[in-house]
């Protein structure tokens, strides 16, 4: 969704800074504002990936290949792979589907006609045995194995790597030797030798994609994801717990859900909110604008045309009633069509009837009207990024100041972006709070002190340049993040709360 | 395109023991290798027993390397079948079929199947409740089912089949008339 490129200025120094260090996997790096994740270009995917294989390679005495096996079937935990292979490292190899004992593969280079690798000794051709293919049922002497030694001639089992690709995707890395029982996967090498025909390139590229390095060490890593944003090929690591990230291309995103960056509010919330905001907004919008409620039943009415002698067609209701004024019809007998009554008691009336569902309508369209007015105003602070980018020119244009002293500007922008995202989820969070509760009140105590700080700071930067107050600006962003974490912080000490058992209702 | 030889020599596989290994299938008709019926007896010291199970299979045209498309065309009260429709869930006929495997081996499954159901993996929500919560009576429901919809000694009704009414239908007649092959025709005429 909004995307802005510019409102993260940390591209490259800043991707720089987060070099692979040594406890960086178990410590996911950690950026300018200590915000728990760190963004991951593919280098650096493949950097970490490399070092956590080697190690394990080097602790396990295995291969690369192997030891990469092993850690995606642990989800990539070196810990608990570790300790599981050091307790049963059978268990663990069947999982992994990986072979430790004697290696029986059969293999075909592309390179050397004539020569068969068995158990990675050349060999020429001619000294194959025949064997009966379990899959066509004929005998051959193409054939190929994996290093349990299961053979099948090159055909059927090219035939059924092609279509663990077509039919798994990404998951043909797990794709299993055909026996019975036999849990070994495929190997990167005898796809390779198996698949050297021109129509089957695609198939080979695609598995050579699944099972790199870098792809499986993010896909199958429970601390790592790809950035959603559109053509960004980078990846974020982030620390148990931590929910909103930002990739350096500008998108924002839930680490748990997916989803654009809706703290406070919880995934489910915000997944509430999203289906409701489908089912109902329009509908009720349209129901506000057209129709007016049975001033005895609250059911919904549209009139159509006609005259203004209503009759509820709620069966239980049956109330009628002058369209102008809601009051009852039977009060207007005598006087049709002119209805100038006014009467402020009907008026209270009227309120106190107010039934609740339309109350309810009510309150979703107060916080809605508001979530869409912060999501608007964001989208054209966006756009306003790049008038600040001109700004900061003309503010050094104006002599009396360096590139680097107008570099508050993006920062309060930056700011001011942050506040606006948070705002607008505030109201899905307010939303599900329980209504009368004193946390409620508590709340939107401190979001009220957050939106007037926002627009304070949004209202400084829409001046023209020469008016604007770099203190005030300053003091003014440093201010809006403060309430920001003011009110994020009392939402955290509620779940924690929350958490212990002692949901606190009154 | 599936494998015609492969198709052909699992064809005469099947018939080699289908003595011993209660195990049978036919082509439903010569012309297509991709149709067959296989029937599987009920495993002795199972509520099955004494039935025999019909089974429709069709093998998709990229055969065997997808696995076959199987289901019960004899009704069974099986906690991993369907009651209603005769579909199977058993995870060599999905995710974990292998070319490896044959008709006859998956056939032979399904006989583990019967003697060990997977209650916790059910196809059929009611028969597996039932299974877990109160075994006598699922075991004599699917008795009841196995000599109602299995049997191959229903007296009279190949007489039906031989007149063109469709097996379930000439079985739920019988049934309904006792056994009776005269009023149980009768019942089919005038349905018909």
């Amino acid at each position: 969704m909004d995307r802005d490129e510019s409102s993260y200025d940390c591209s490259d120094d800043e991707a720089d800074s987060l070099e692979p260090s040594d406890d960086c996997f178990d410590e996911p790096a950690v950026t300018r504002h200590d915000v728990g994740f760190a963004v991951l270009d593919e280098e650096a995917c493949l950097a970490l990936a490399s070092k956590v294989v080697e190690e394990v390679s080097v602790l396990l005495c295995c291969g690369a290949e192997v030891a990469h096996s092993l850690l995606r079937s642990f989800k990539w935990d070196r810990e608990r792979l570790i300790e599981e292979y050091m307790t049963d490292c059978d268990a663990c190899a069947k999982t992994a589907g990986i072979h430790l004992g004697a290696d029986k593969s059969i293999t075909h280079s592309p390179t050397e006609k004539g020569i068969v690798r068995v158990g990675g000794v050349p060999k020429t051709k001619a000294n194959l045995p025949p064997i009966q293919c379990q899959i066509c049922f004929e005998h051959s002497t193409e054939y190929s194995a994996l290093q349990c030694g299961h053979a099948y001639c090159n055909a059927c089992y090219c035939t059924y790597a092609v279509s663990k690709v077509a039919d798994e995707g990404h998951g043909c890395v797990y794709g299993r030797c055909p026996a019975e029982q036999c849990h070994l996967v495929l190997s990167k090498a005898l796809v390779a030798s198996l698949l050297t025909d021109e129509a089957h390139r695609a198939s080979l590229e695609q598995f050579a994609r699944a099972s790199s390095l870098s792809r499986s060490f993010v896909d199958d890593n429970a601390h790592i994801k790809w950035c959603p944003g559109a053509d960004c090929g980078k990846a974020i690591q982030a620390r148990p717990g931590v929910t909103g990230v930002a990739c350096t291309c500008g998108t924002r995103f839930c680490f748990k859900c997916g989803n654009e960056d809706h703290s406070p509010c919880s995934c489910e919330d915000l997944k509430r909110w999203i289906a409701k905001c489908k089912d109902d907004s329009e509908t009720s919008n349209w129901l506000m604008a057209n129709t007016k409620a049975c001033p005895k039943c609250q059911t919904s009415i549209e009139k159509n045309g006609g005259c203004n002698h209503m009759t509820c067609r709620n069966g239980a209701c049956k109330f009628e009633f002058c369209w102008v004024c809601c009051g009852a019809w039977k009060d207007h007998l005598g006087s049709f069509y002119a209805c100038n009554k006014y009467d402020p008691r009907t008026d209270k009336d009227k309120k106190k009837k107010q039934d609740s569902s339309r109350a309810a309508l009510e309150r979703y369209l107060h916080h809605y009207a508001r979530f869409t007015n912060h999501d608007n105003s964001l989208k054209l602070e966006t756009e306003a990024k790049v008038m600040m980018e001109k700004k900061v020119k003309e503010m050094e244009a104006l002599g009396n100041k360096a590139w680097i002293d107008c570099r508050f500007l993006n920062e309060a922008n930056e700011a001011l972006h942050e506040c606006r995202y948070a705002l607008k989820f505030t109201y899905v969070y307010a939303f599900y709070l329980p209504e009368k509760h004193n946390f409620r009140i508590h709340f939107e105590m401190q979001q009220m002190e957050l939106e007037k700080q926002t627009e304070e700071l949004a209202e400084q930067l829409e001046r023209a340049v020469e008016d604007i107050d770099h203190m005030k600006v300053v003091n003014c962003y440093h201010m809006a993040r403060k309430r920001k974490h003011n009110l994020f912080e009392i939402v955290e000490a509620r779940h924690h709360q929350e958490d212990e058992g002692g949901s606190s209702s009154g | 395109m599936a494998d015609i030889n492969r198709i052909k020599k699992e064809l005469k596989d099947c018939a080699k023991d289908s003595e011993t290994s209660g195990l049978e299938v036919k082509l439903v008709d010569e012309a297509n290798l991709l149709h067959w019926k296989g029937a599987i007896k009920g495993p002795i010291g199972t509520p099955y027993e004494g039935g025999i199970f019909r089974i429709d299979i069709v093998l998709p045209s990229d055969y065997p390397f997808v696995p076959p498309k199987m289901k019960y065309d004899t009704k069974i009260w099986h906690p991993n079948i369907s009651s209603e429709s005769g579909a199977i869930c058993l995870d060599i006929l999905k995710n974990e079929w292998s070319p490896a495997l044959t008709v006859r081996t998956a056939l032979i499954s399904l006989q583990a199947l019967m003697s060990a159901p997977e209650p916790d993996d059910p196809q059929d929500a009611v028969v597996a409740k039932q299974y877990k919560e109160s075994h006598d009576e699922y075991c004599a429901t699917a008795k009841f089912w196995t000599e109602t919809y299995a049997s191959p000694k229903m007296p009279g009704l190949d007489m039906l089949l031989s007149m063109g009414f469709g097996e379930e239908k000439a079985k739920a007649a019988l049934l309904k008339c006792d056994m009776n092959v005269d009023a149980a025709m009768e019942a089919l005429l005038s349905e018909a």
